[in-house]
């Protein structure tokens, strides 16, 4: 009778527990409940909200699907030139033949992967403060991959390399999310004095966004 | 027969309970995946030309 009266109790509980839990998922789902407003009335019309998202993201980096890293490797700049020049497009210019660095055909594509057109700035480092050295660039151009994704803003030139700097950059006025036109691709060009200290090199390149 | 029917009601009620909590997640957080604030990184080495330290010292020269 004990056991019974425990088995009772044990389930009594545990029914008031899965109570409470169903009254925490009904209050979450009503807190969102203004997000979440498709609902079909008595004459079967169907009222559907769409949720305006801004979302951008880098889909391939040197010409690898799914990459965000773009990496040129070790090198060395060539016996007698001032500079070496290395761009994503596949330049690779005045680097030393024994250590050369590799070759990188592909920027950053960077797609509009909400339902919204966004506005696109651009940070990362300056030349002097990555690279360093006489003369150094770091520099990056925008182009449109599908035709008309980017408005570009004024003094913004496609297919024109602009320097890095750590200051945003506003790049585009109106990132397209059509799907026929939300494409760009960012290629990066490096100049590399001679002088300049040699180690490793890393940085980030940061894009940010908001609904146009 | 009433814990019985307590625990199938316990039963019933956590399945429902797990339904509208999958249902929920898929609802708001249909773009959970995304980057906020994507980020691309650049990375190379820049190795010392032994030649060209020549050549600077012949500038100085």
């Amino acid at each position: 009778m004990n056991s019974d009266s425990l088995l009772l109790t044990v389930a009594v509980v545990s029914v008031i527990i899965v109570l409470a839990s169903v009254g925490f998922t009904y209050n979450s789902i009503s807190t969102f409940r203004n997000f979440l407003t498709g609902f079909a009335t008595e004459e079967g019309h169907v009222q559907v909200e769409i949720i305006s998202a801004a979302a951008i993201n880098i889909t391939s980096a040197g010409g690898e699907i799914g990459s965000k890293t773009i990496n040129w490797g070790p090198g060395a700049v060539a016996a007698g030139s001032d500079f070496a020049i290395l761009a994503t497009n596949g330049t690779v210019e005045n680097a030393d033949p024994t250590y050369t660095w590799a070759t990188i055909n592909g920027g950053f594509v960077i797609q509009n992967i909400g339902n919204v057109n966004v506005t696109l700035s651009v940070t990362s480092i300056n030349a002097t403060n990555f690279i360093g050295g006489t003369s150094p660039l770091f520099q990056y151009n925008v182009t449109n991959t599908k035709p008309g994704s980017c408005t570009f803003e004024s003094g913004i030139v496609e297919s024109t390399y602009i320097d890095f700097s750590d200051i945003a950059t506003p790049v585009c006025s109106s990132f397209s999310s059509n799907p026929d036109n939300d494409t760009i691709n960012m290629d990066v060009l490096l100049r590399i004095p001679r002088d300049a200290p040699p180690g490793a090199l890393d940085t980030t390149v940061t894009l940010t966004y908001e609904q146009a | 027969m009433i814990i019985i029917s307590l625990l199938i009601i316990a039963i019933v009620l956590s399945t429902v309970s797990i339904a509208l909590n999958i249902t929920f997640e898929k609802l708001i957080h249909p773009y959970a995946v995304l980057d906020t604030k994507p980020q691309g990184n650049l990375m190379l080495e820049i190795i010392e030309n032994p030649e060209n330290i020549g050549g600077n010292l012949n500038e100085l020269r």
